[in-house]
């Protein structure tokens, strides 16, 4: 056998997952490699499938609301918001205000926590191990929060069709606005360690560069559309649940890459504070929840009902048969979609720039695989 | 004038002895909005009427009892309008996009409704992609914000394909339907927006609806060696691919 050359070269395959810290759940991304340089990349994902829609489709509108607690159960107090807010505008119920503050309130402390621990884990990816310490200190206030008012930490079945399920437990304020006016300091003292860290630029600067029509393109939502310079965030072009009584900006990014992101969260995170603390304000007293029916049916036809989730546009298509059970319930999940990106966003990267494109991407698996 | 006497028509049952189911009806007929509800408890409240007696016919029920003879009177009277009414589709008129649309692709196979302020366009099939692709270029639909599928079983033509549209500039949401036979193939619009391809797999696994023109068309949730599509209306919710499970997770009988 003639030996031509000593060294072969040729495009290394590697698996990334579906077991690997980095991924966030259970991820497999297939690498096509020419060294260090990442040629392609493929995503195999369904690992977590169980079937979410399926199921909705055989239980009463009201069984189905703890079930999408678990699809992104980082995020479960929005998920809960985009599908009872969708079967109210069906029915026709009104909610109290009372009850719109607390549940605006909640979803904001639960875009803290889902920012949190996006956070911790992507510093801890990229090497920063003591932020991820901090942000859990933070995450477990808000958590301990929802364990006072929904009596779980994850998965929260957070509202009801109509309202809540309970009112604020005495001293629920107290420690809500306790918690929240030391928070943005909190964030500064993220921003001390990483925003100026010659290391975090290093890795974040320029990678996963996305422009805003590949963004819109794509489909992407949520920060990672916004870090591109998209103004879309569903709480200001289409206000849903009472979000049109609150003042806060919408960040934007300019560059598009992984830092442009990280400090669109960060400043995210401030206006969330900023809303909880409106909210907190005027609270007004009232009922908490409105008057529904004890079987839940609504009117034959459809509704496309869209939340700003901590991820992005989080959609609920319902199409009802005028049943007592949904005709079908569509999921629209945002990192579903995103994850799509990750080929784009990868291309000649190296290996260790893939874990952080896959963190600043932000994707739940349980949302992905539903 | 019939309206105002409908209240004091229905006092005298609240006097019965049945307290609490009617209590129930009384919460029911102010909140229900779309006089689904109340009519759907009236039915119920004959129900419970009947359980007084020994198993009568219906008939029987009509005649007996003050009680019953009321919802007689009820129902001889011509229909009482809902007081609130429920949403309905309406549609669309002097619609912008919908005259645009019609004067391109003709009106026949086109039209348009709205439910509770939301737009549907109905396409045909056969002109899918062509028009997905004017509202991509001529009206700035620049974001394919989802794409799914309904399962009409029993119908002529099975599949619905339901895609919701963004307009950036015109920070507009709509959405399009189109219906498809079953067997048939699907346009696919990946080439128009990037974002169709996952969900368009997505489609294809849930319910075996296949696109022409999908760069890379197969299974995305569910292994790629599974038999069946779950989201089909006639795929049981206990239903599993048997082989399968029995090839990758050996088990030799699978608890339902």
């Amino acid at each position: 056998m003639p030996q031509e050359t000593i060294l072969k070269t040729k495009e290394l395959e590697i698996n990334m997952g579906p077991q690997h810290p980095s991924t966030h759940g259970v991820l497999r991304v297939k690498l096509y490699l020419d060294g260090e340089r990442v040629q392609d990349c493929e995503c195999i994902i369904g690992y977590l499938h169980r079937g979410v829609e399926k199921i909705s489709e055989n239980r009463s509108y009201i069984k189905c609301v703890p079930y999408y607690d678990r699809t992104d159960y980082i995020a479960a107090v929005s998920n809960v918001f985009g599908y009872v807010l969708g079967v109210e505008a069906m029915m026709g119920i009104d909610v109290p205000e009372r009850a719109k503050r607390i549940r605006v309130m909640m979803t904001e402390f639960n875009r803290l926590a889902s920012h949190l621990l996006w956070l911790a884990t992507h510093a801890i990816d990229i090497g920063a191990m003591t932020v991820f310490l901090y942000c859990f200190r933070e995450r477990e206030e808000i958590l301990k929060l929802f364990e006072a008012l929904f009596g779980a930490r994850l998965t929260t079945h957070a509202f009801r069709i109509g309202g809540l399920w309970k009112d604020l437990p005495n001293g629920f304020e107290m420690a809500a606005s306790k918690f929240i006016n030391q928070f943005p300091s909190k964030v500064d003292e993220y921003e001390q360690l990483l925003t100026e860290n010659r290391i975090w630029i290093d890795r974040t600067q320029g990678i996963g560069v996305i422009s805003a029509k590949e963004a819109i393109d794509y489909g992407l939502s949520g920060p990672v559309l916004r870090g591109s310079g998209v103004d879309l965030d569903l709480r200001k072009t289409r206000p849903y649940g009472g979000y049109e009584e609150f003042e806060f900006d919408v960040p934007l990014g300019k560059n598009g890459d992984t830092y442009d992101r990280y400090l669109l969260r960060l400043e995210e995170m401030r206006q969330s504070c900023r809303i909880i603390n409106q909210a907190l304000d005027n609270l007004p007293e009232g009922p908490i929840r409105g008057r529904v029916p004890k079987v839940v049916k609504p009117p034959v036809g459809e509704f496309y009902s869209a939340v700003e989730g901590p991820r992005g546009e989080l959609g609920y298509y319902i199409v009802s048969d005028g049943s007592a059970m949904p005709f079908r319930v569509r999921i629209r999940p945002p990192t579903f979609i995103s994850l799509q990106a990750l080929r784009k966003l990868v291309r000649g990267h190296l290996v260790a720039d893939v874990v952080a494109i896959i963190g600043t991407l932000d994707i739940v698996l349980g949302e992905i695989d539903r | 004038m019939d309206e105002d006497k409908i209240p004091s028509q229905r006092d005298p049952r609240k006097k019965e002895p049945e307290e609490a189911s009617l209590s129930v009806e009384s919460d029911s007929r102010e909140l229900s909005g779309d006089g689904l509800v109340a009519k759907e408890k009236t039915i119920k409240k004959n129900k419970s009427d009947s359980r007084q007696e020994p198993r009568p016919e219906k008939k029987q029920v009509v005649e007996s009892g003050s009680m019953v003879e009321a919802t007689r009177k009820n129902r001889s009277r011509p229909k009482r309008p809902p007081r609130r009414k429920g949403p309905v589709y309406e549609n669309l008129k002097e619609d912008f996009l919908l005259t645009a649309l019609t004067k391109q692709f003709g009106e026949e196979l086109l039209s348009g409704q709205s439910f509770l302020k939301q737009k549907i366009y109905t396409v045909d099939q056969i002109q899918l992609l062509e028009i997905m692709v004017f509202l991509r270029s001529d009206q700035n639909f620049d974001y394919l914000v989802d794409l799914t599928a309904l399962d009409y079983l029993g119908d002529e033509s099975r599949w619905c394909l339901v895609y919701h549209l963004y307009s950036h500039q015109g920070l507009e949401l709509i959405r399009v339907k189109s219906r498809l036979g079953e067997g048939a193939i699907a346009p696919s619009v990946s080439s128009v927006w990037k974002s169709a391809n996952w969900m368009e797999r997505e489609v294809f696994d849930m319910f075996g609806i296949r696109f022409e023109g999908h760069p890379d068309l197969k299974r995305i949730l569910l292994p790629h060696d599974w038999h069946g599509h779950p989201l089909r209306k006639d795929y049981d919710i206990k239903l599993q691919d048997q082989s399968w499970i029995k090839k990758h997770l050996r088990l030799r009988k699978v608890p339902n």
